[in-house]
């Protein structure tokens, strides 16, 4: 991805090391091409696979059918419990939702190298975990029909949505974050469907392949916008990771709630949902370098080095836990304790547990790097860390309501089918999407990873070079023309 | 909503049924291109503007007290139940039960016409062959022994009906109450010869009830309550009140100090008191600290003069009435603070229990031909082991006039529904010397009824020669207007208020008591470990209310339980017996055994266990889940009607028929033993936490302490002003009014708009508000059901109102999640006691909780669509119709006083739909009914200050101070509620707030409420460990 | 080249969609203006008002004392029908010319009057007038404000008295409810929307004062936060 005519002196380039080092594997474009396209072909392991999710997706449409024409009775909610599942479902989706951006844009500002083989993977669930997330706000609306009333539009009403309250904010927080992330998941990709196109027989695909390369001719010239673009996205993706999940946590912060009303929620819910993000990251590469095969492209390296941003984030989400009763209990707060004492010992304590364990205990283990290059543990752990931050929400949400501030309206809750079969149909129609798109788009960059590999080239001129691979980069001019082109 | 009541009420029978265009209410989702039709009167009736209430003043017949009614309607129905300001009973106020009374005469299981039953069962028929079925069957009858059970009402009937009886040669009829206290009624008349004499709290050094639960039930208890709260409302000296009894009832949670006697040991107690016995032999006998006794005896022989009074219900009821007679004789109460001279008359005649009892054994033996029932229900209200049905069964016609399904009904052979007390004629003599009258609000819902029980008589009489001399009259109103003094003329000048002054002929004495059914001594007959106490419950009475959603929705006081029965169990006692909070338990007798769920109740004896009367009608028919979409209004809900169907267990099936020596029937004097089943449910209970957790919501302070000033509290820096200023000069408003209204604000008066005090427009220049006198409030809940009445709530508890799939079918299931609407609620706090040691006296406060219309209103600026904001006027709106329903609002409220429309209750074509026709008839036409998926909540009753300030503006002037008030604080019946306008001092409501005792909850959150509470005011005992005051 | 512009269609069409959007917003979505059912009677407001210049409140009696204006009742029509049958042999309308109507005849068939001077037999049942002007249930709608305030009904109703058959004139849209309360209601527009202007002497109002002073009145502004009508 070279910006410029003449290459740095050496050769080498900031943190990013060459393909020997970094797939020792992986020898040529040829082969990139070879393995990482070939992994499109449909499978029947896959149409099962989708069948599943297309399940699971019309299990939670039919629920929500019945919902809507029941009224939200229907779901689980027991007054003064008034947000319940779906809120923490809808955090959840959108903790989710941030690996992508900042695997994909912060690391690629900061050249780190091992984001090159998986962020195409969690830039697709970034976009599919937002549409996931996006869904909720309306879903548990108690008229989902008359959500319009949330966007400002000129209406004759004359009345506007009210700009003080957070669930105004929301919905733009989440639309923005859907635009930009769903853009620079496109824009990254052009250079790669220009290569299926290429590769395409079929007209039909062809033609269509060719209309969303928007006519990539892989020119010297398309190459100096599109990095400058890419630059200028990933730039502009940055903030927005750790605005968009600061403003859903204003939804708690901003109320009065024990339990809610905390000034330290912001970072701790960014700290949590990159943590939550990483653990679904886990969760869904891991089987797929089996699948797939990609394991020299996915190496051991990399996983270590995302299981080290795991460890830290945990550890950013541990201390926050703490601070949060720490200030409880420095307030003199009768209603802060009161909550604070219920969450570990009161009628909640085993959702609590659920979570300081799964969050705090078990990612302890990743100090040891024998474990954080196990992929087998990383997988279990990738699904304790889900689990543990679904319950991260499921404590702040209900707990709180629960245990408010007028001891005759404390209550509990119990969550019905219908709340549980629209869970089980979010992740459906999340990994529809994401199933659909393994197969559809390469799952990796094989641009950016061509990149890092040394062009074949005549043995007089390997000689020349010095003979070997380090050196293929000395030579002047060769890095702009060719780099990351396929032809 | 004015009080105002119109000139005369005779013109309005002429009325159309055809309706006026004004009275349509649907659901806010409601806005369709369908306009519909615009149908006009025929004749317009004259009193009556479209869309304008007309009221008229009537008798309420819910109880025998016979209160004051205001009855409002709109184009011609009647929608709204107030006290009658003029009435020398309720003056203006209206219990729960009072206000239900719309919920009978709306019943949806209401009979449409009379029926009659062959070997085939029950067919409906017309009113002309009704009638002509009841004459044949009376001319073959043989009428000798007839029995005619007559629901006990004061005034002219029982005398037209014992003169239509002798007529016919039937004996004169029997005037049944069953809730009646039988012991006091004899004690008064040996006593006093009168059957009630006017009991005057407020002259009263001291008040002690040997379990006379005289705010909920036990005699006239409106007027009984708006006394004692102004007894106790004098603060500096009011009376100490002790409760005597095994079980603290809603009276007793009033008491200042409970002596948890042994049940049936009141007697020693009283004689002790009277100096009949030893305090030594009082104490062991009711096994309660000598001292005590020692500390009450030594007070009642101070306070001269005291009011003690007794509402015993087990085997020595009589003596101990005629003992607390005799102390109030010492103590000079006779004349003082029990007035003989200015008797309540309403109770008059009132059949003994055991002359019903010798009438069913007489229909046992078959000495009886012909048997009459109305508007009393002996198969249910009478115990199990009285075995009523197979004696009932023996009578050869047995006929009832009642208007709906009961269990007696359900075994007769003809009924001739009667019309609802709203619908008919008729007078009651409430208190010597003035007569409440009673006329029809409007013309009966079923046009296929043509007549009240009086018409019927008469049509009767008039059919055979020998009678019809008798009866000229064309029918009972005729009848009454030619016994009125005054006549036809003087009616109608009375009618404006019903009230006017004259006593009403007396029938002639009833039938001589005969001897009393020989009567087991209970106690010693009956087995088991706990002794087994039932009593009335306050909302259900003897079981009349089960029938009436609002009845069974609204929150039993004591245990807050609804649409369901419960065992009282002390804390300790569970503990032995290994149960908790909701575990069924199997309670037996010797006479039968009922499954009940536990509710541990600080408040009952720890020997004792209690039961609430009222529930477990029988089932009835059964009928597929109901549906208003596929009910056919035919469909006869046999049993006591859909809202009474498989809810809990009727007590008295575990009682023997005991009866003490005033001929009243035994209640609390037998044993049970109770075992654990293994299951449980979750109680329907609105109850979260009955503690505080020293929040400071219910707050309390002792007499002694109240002319104290107040400790100086350090103010930290960004604390809010503690010191409350109403209107428009405290902060409240200037937040009422948004940061723009603020005083300080840079741009004051530029851009304020409608919230610029000095705006033309003037809103801004109000501060609605209200204030909840603690001291006051007796936790009787009337203001709960003033507010379902008036703001068009469902009710959510019936076993049809849960969603469809793989939904429970239980009465009261939405309660369990706590999906109860009740805009205005009572909370329960118990002070003292923490661990619920039996022993311990605890004290209790209730706090009416609703909307506190925050100044600052943390609802607010969460809702994103502006659903909820503030009126200049300083109320926190709720605008249905803006509302997506994302529940934020509530999240956020500190006080929880949002409710949310889980299911269509208020959508016609749902199956949760809360009025089925013709319950739908009540809606308030000036209230939206609220559709599925919105919040909803307390707005102050804003269609009531709409509609005076249009008819100010109409009349062009102001609103002026005190014009209206709110449902609930109209018909609280110990005026502890004040409503009106903070801003302007000329409003009571202003200065109120004022007061010493003046406090806002959860101040600290800056909320600026509204809602003033002034402070509970404790009289502990001199000496006494005082309760936490604060 | 080509390529280019086929990619520059695509916002233009969002633009378009965007536009749409809006547009059904404004449109007042349920709106029925201009809704102009047939009647069971075609009661001619003209002759009525114009010719006979009867005041609205003749008939609609509640207007100035409830949230309804009031529907005439059918005796209300006989008052004056009984005696002015559909068939008469001269009618001063008609300059002392004889004079048939149906819709008189159909008056009679509801009224079930037989001959004039009859009245009304046992028979008569209500006139089932189709409804023109209705809002959502959510919504209260005081016509005593309004009337006592001076508001002329035409402000709202249009002209009436010119009508062959009532139609909705308004929108009765929010948006037009409150610019009424914000910007406040000019007696002089009122007045020349009932089709008067104030010099002209003698014009029918609803207050005691003169046209001409009525309106010289200052604009008339009325709150319009939510709860004035949605509670």
């Amino acid at each position: 991805m070279a910006t410029t005519a003449t290459p740095l002196p050496s050769g080498q380039r900031p943190n990013i090391p060459s393909a020997a080092v970094r797939f020792p594997a992986v020898k040529s474009y040829e082969q990139v091409d070879a393995e990482i396209a070939g992994t499109l072909g449909p499978s029947l392991g896959w149409f099962a696979a989708l069948g599943v999710a297309i399940l699971c997706m019309l299990l939670g449409a039919t629920a929500w059918t019945y919902q809507i024409h029941e009224g939200l009775g229907a779901a689980g909610y027991q007054p003064p419990v008034m947000w319940g599942v779906y809120i923490v479902t809808f955090v959840f989706w959108v903790g989710i939702g941030h690996a992508g951006t900042l695997i994909s844009a912060i690391l690629y500002l900061f050249r780190a190298g091992f984001r090159t083989s998986i962020y195409r993977v969690s830039e697709a669930m970034t976009v599919f975990a937002v549409m996931t997330a996006g869904l909720f706000p309306i879903l548990h609306l108690g008229r989902p029909w008359k959500f319009f009333y949330l966007i400002p539009y000129p209406n004759w009403r004359l009345i506007w949505p009210n700009p003080k309250s957070p669930l105004v904010w929301d919905v733009f927080a989440i639309l923005t974050y859907l635009t930009v992330s769903a853009t620079f998941f496109y824009v990254g990709l052009i250079p790669d469907i220009a290569i299926l196109r290429d590769r395409e027989k079929n007209p039909m695909r062809k033609s269509i392949l060719a209309m969303l390369a928007l006519g990539w001719r892989n020119s010297d010239r398309e190459w100096r916008h599109f990095t400058r673009a890419y630059l200028f996205l990933a730039a502009f993706a940055t903030p927005l990771v750790l605005s968009v999940h600061s403003v859903v946590s204003f939804d708690f912060a901003m109320a009065l709630s024990p339990g809610w009303h905390a000034t330290i929620f912001p970072p701790y819910f960014v700290a949590g949902a990159i943590f939550s993000g990483i653990g679904m990251v886990f969760t869904i590469i891991i089987p797929l370098r089996k699948v797939f095969h990609l394991e020299h492209y996915i190496t051991l390296n990399d996983i270590d080095a995302a299981a080290k941003l795991c460890l830290f984030t945990s550890c950013v989400v541990g201390l926050a836990y703490l601070t949060e009763f720490q200030v409880a209990w420095m307030s003199g707060n009768r209603f802060e304790i009161d909550y604070f004492w219920n969450r570990v010992f009161g009628q909640w304590a085993w959702a609590a547990w659920i979570m300081l364990i799964c969050n705090c205990v078990i990612p302890l283990s990743l100090f040891s790097q024998k474990l954080r290059r196990n992929t087998k543990w990383l997988f279990f752990l990738s699904l304790t860390t889900n689990l543990g931050m679904w319950f991260e929400r499921f404590v702040i949400v209900v707990p709180s309501l629960s245990h408010e501030f007028e001891p005759w309206q404390w209550g509990t809750y119990h969550p019905t089918f219908v709340d549980y079969s629209i869970l089980i149909g979010s992740f459906g129609w999340f990994f529809m999407w994401f199933l659909l798109f393994i197969k559809q788009l390469p799952v990796m960059a094989m641009a950016e990873i061509k990149e890092i590999v040394l062009p074949r080239l005549s043995h007089r001129f390997h000689a020349a070079a010095g003979g070997t691979e380090e050196a293929g980069f000395a030579n002047p001019g060769l890095t702009d023309t060719t780099s990351g082109g396929s032809h | 909503m004015s009080q105002d009541t119109t000139k005369t009420g005779v013109k309005r029978r002429d009325f159309l049924k055809v309706l006026g265009a004004s009275s349509a209410v649907l659901a806010t989702t409601a806005c369709s291109e369908e306009t519909g039709k615009l149908i006009p009167y025929l004749v317009s009736p004259d009193e009556t503007v479209p869309g304008v209430s007309t009221y008229y003043a009537t008798t309420c017949r819910e109880c025998a007290a016979a209160c004051g009614l205001v009855a409002e309607t709109r184009d011609g129905r009647a929608i709204k139940l107030e006290g009658n300001p003029n009435h020398p009973l309720n003056r203006g106020a209206l219990c729960a039960r009072g206000q239900s009374g719309l919920q009978a005469l709306y019943n949806p299981d209401r009979f449409r016409s009379p029926m009659f039953r062959d070997s085939a069962g029950w067919h409906a028929t017309t009113w002309e062959d009704g009638l002509a079925r009841l004459g044949t069957a009376l001319g073959t009858a043989q009428k000798g022994g007839a029995v005619f059970l007559n629901q006990h009402e004061s005034g002219s009937f029982p005398r037209f009906l014992d003169s239509w009886l002798a007529a016919n040669g039937m004996p004169a009829h029997l005037s049944v109450d069953f809730e009646a206290d039988s012991a006091a009624l004899e004690a008064n008349h040996r006593t006093y010869g009168v059957a009630w004499p006017t009991l005057n709290f407020k002259d009263a050094k001291l008040i002690v009830s040997f379990g006379a639960d005289f705010l909920e039930g036990w005699g006239a208890s409106v007027p009984q309550q708006l006394d004692f709260a102004d007894a106790r409302a004098k603060l500096d000296g009011a009376a100490r009140f002790w409760y005597i009894g095994p079980r603290r009832s809603l009276t007793g949670l009033n008491a200042d100090e409970w002596i948890a006697c042994n049940p049936g040991s009141e007697l020693s107690i009283a004689n002790a008191l009277a100096g009949k016995g030893s305090i030594q032999q009082a104490a062991t006998d009711s096994g309660v600290d000598p001292a005590q006794l020692q500390r009450l005896a030594s007070e009642l022989a101070a306070a001269k003069p005291a009011l003690v009074l007794s509402g015993v219900s087990g085997d020595e009821a009589l003596d101990v009435a005629l003992a607390v007679a005799a102390i109030n004789q010492a103590s000079g109460a006779v004349g003082t603070t029990i007035k003989p001279a200015t008797p309540i008359t309403a109770f008059d005649g009132i059949a003994r229990p055991d002359q019903v009892l010798a009438a069913v054994e007489r229909m046992r033996g078959g000495q009886v031909g012909v048997a009459f029932v109305r508007g009393t229900n002996p198969a249910y209200a009478l115990p199990k082991a009285a075995n009523f049905a197979d004696a009932f069964k023996k009578v050869a016609l047995k006929v009832s006039f009642s208007s709906y399904p009961d269990e007696t009904t359900e075994m007769c052979d003809l009924v001739i529904p009667d019309l609802h007390s709203l619908e008919q004629w008729g007078d009651a003599e409430p208190v010597r010397g003035t007569i409440s009258l009673q006329q029809p609000a409007m013309d009966p819902v079923f046009s296929t009824i043509k007549g009240s029980t009086g018409d019927v008589l008469i049509a009767l009489a008039k059919k055979d020669a020998a009678n019809a001399a008798k009866f000229p009259a064309a029918d009972y109103r005729t009848w009454l207007i030619s016994n009125f003094a005054g006549g036809a003329a003087g009616l109608a000048a009375a009618l404006p208020t019903a009230i006017v002054a004259g006593t009403l002929a007396p029938r002639a004495a009833a039938a001589a008591a005969p001897a009393p059914v020989a009567k087991p001594s209970a106690i010693a007959s009956s087995q088991g470990d706990l002794f087994l106490v039932t009593y009335q419950s306050p909302t259900m009475g003897d079981g009349r209310g089960a029938n009436k959603p609002w009845l069974q929705e609204l929150p039993d006081p004591v245990t807050k339980i609804t649409w369901s029965s419960w065992v009282e169990i002390h804390p300790e006692t569970a503990e032995r017996l290994g149960v908790d909070r909701g575990d069924i338990v199997e309670v037996k007798t010797a006479n039968g055994s009922v499954r009940a769920p536990v509710y541990p109740y600080l408040g009952i004896h720890k020997n004792a266990i209690a039961i609430p009367m009222g529930q477990g009608h029988a089932a009835g028919t059964k009928m597929a889940l109901f549906d208003p979409k596929h009910h056919n209004p035919g469909d006869l809900q046999w049993g006591y009607g859909r809202y009474s169907r498989d809810i809990g267990v009727n007590a008295l099936d575990l009682l023997p028929v005991g009866v003490n020596a005033a001929g009243g029937i035994v209640l609390t004097a037998t044993k049970a033993s109770v075992s654990k089943t293994g299951d449980s449910r979750l109680l329907p209970s609105t109850e979260g936490s009955a503690r505080q957790h020293g929040r400071e919501i219910a707050r309390a302070v002792n007499a002694a302490d109240m002319n104290k000033p107040e400790p100086e509290e350090e103010v930290l820096p960004g604390d809010a002003s503690h010191a409350f200023l109403p209107g428009l000069r405290s902060p409240v408003a200037a937040d009422a009014q948004g940061e723009l209204g603020a005083p300080t604000a840079a741009d004051a008066g530029t851009h304020k708009g409608l919230y610029d005090p000095n705006d033309p427009r003037g809103m801004a220049k109000r501060r609605w508000a209200m204030t909840i006198d603690l001291a006051r409030c007796t936790g009787c809940s009337a203001c709960v059901t003033a507010c379902y009445a008036e703001n068009n709530i469902p009710t959510v508890g019936g076993y049809w109102q849960n969603a469809t799939i793989w939904a429970d079918v239980r009465p009261g299931f939405n309660i369990e999640r706590g999906r109860e609407m009740n805009w205005i609620r009572l909370e329960r706090y118990f002070e003292g006691n923490p661990d619920g040691k039996f022993g311990q006296d605890f004290e209790t406060r209730f706090v009416p909780m609703l909307c506190q219309h925050c100044g600052n209103a943390p609802c607010e600026p969460v809702c994103p669509v502006y659903a909820t904001y503030h009126s200049p006027d300083g109320l926190n709106v709720q605008v249905y119709n803006r509302c997506v329903g994302t529940r934020y609002c509530s999240n956020n409220c500190p006080y929880k006083v949002r409710y949310f429309n889980w299911f269509g209750y208020g959508e016609q074509d749902r199956k949760q739909y809360a009025f089925p026709e013709p319950l739908n008839w009540q809606l308030n036409p000036d209230v939206t009914v609220r559709g599925k998926g919105v919040m909803e909540k307390c707005s102050f009753c804003v269609q009531r200050i709409r509609e005076s300030e249009n008819r100010a503006a109409a009349e062009h002037r102001d609103v002026q101070a005190d014009e209206f008030t709110t449902a609930c604080a109209q018909a609280c019946p110990s005026r502890a509620i004040t409503f009106g306008d903070a801003a302007d001092p000329n409003w009571t409501v202003a200065q109120l707030a004022h007061d010493r005792r003046a406090y806002h909850v959860f101040e600290e959150l800056n909320t600026y409420t509204a809602v003033v509470y002034l402070k509970k005011v404790n009289h502990p005992a001199t000496g006494a460990a005082a309760p936490a005051a604060n | 080249m080509t390529k280019r512009r086929k990619w520059t269609a695509i916002p233009g069409l969002i633009a378009l969609a965007v536009g749409a959007v809006m547009l059904s917003a404004y449109s007042g979505a349920s709106s029925s203006q201009h809704n102009s059912p047939v009647q069971p009677i075609n009661f001619p407001h003209t002759v009525h008002v114009q010719k006979l210049g009867m005041n609205c409140l003749y008939c609609h009696n509640a207007a100035n004392k409830s949230m309804d204006p009031g529907l005439p009742a059918v005796s209300t029509c006989v008052g004056c029908h009984n005696m002015i049958g559909p068939d008469r042999t001269q009618s001063d309308l008609h300059g002392g010319k004889p004079y048939k109507s149906e819709e008189l005849a159909k008056l009679y068939k509801y009224a079930d009057i037989s001959t004039p001077g009859a009245g009304m037999g046992p028979n008569a049942k209500p006139i089932p007038w189709v409804r023109i002007h209705k809002l959502p249930e959510y919504v209260h709608f005081p016509h005593t404000r309004h009337v006592n305030a001076g508001v002329t009904c035409q402000t709202c109703h249009g002209q009436i008295q010119n009508m062959d058959r009532v139609y909705q004139n308004a929108s009765l849209n929010m948006g037009w409810c409150v610019s009424c309360h914000v910007n406040g209601y000019s007696p002089k527009e009122g007045l020349e929307a009932a089709g008067y202007s104030p010099q002209q002497a003698g014009t029918p109002t609803t207050a005691s004062v003169s046209p001409a002073a009525l309106a010289s009145g200052p604009r008339k502004k009325a709150r319009y936060d939510c709860a004035n009508c949605h509670y």
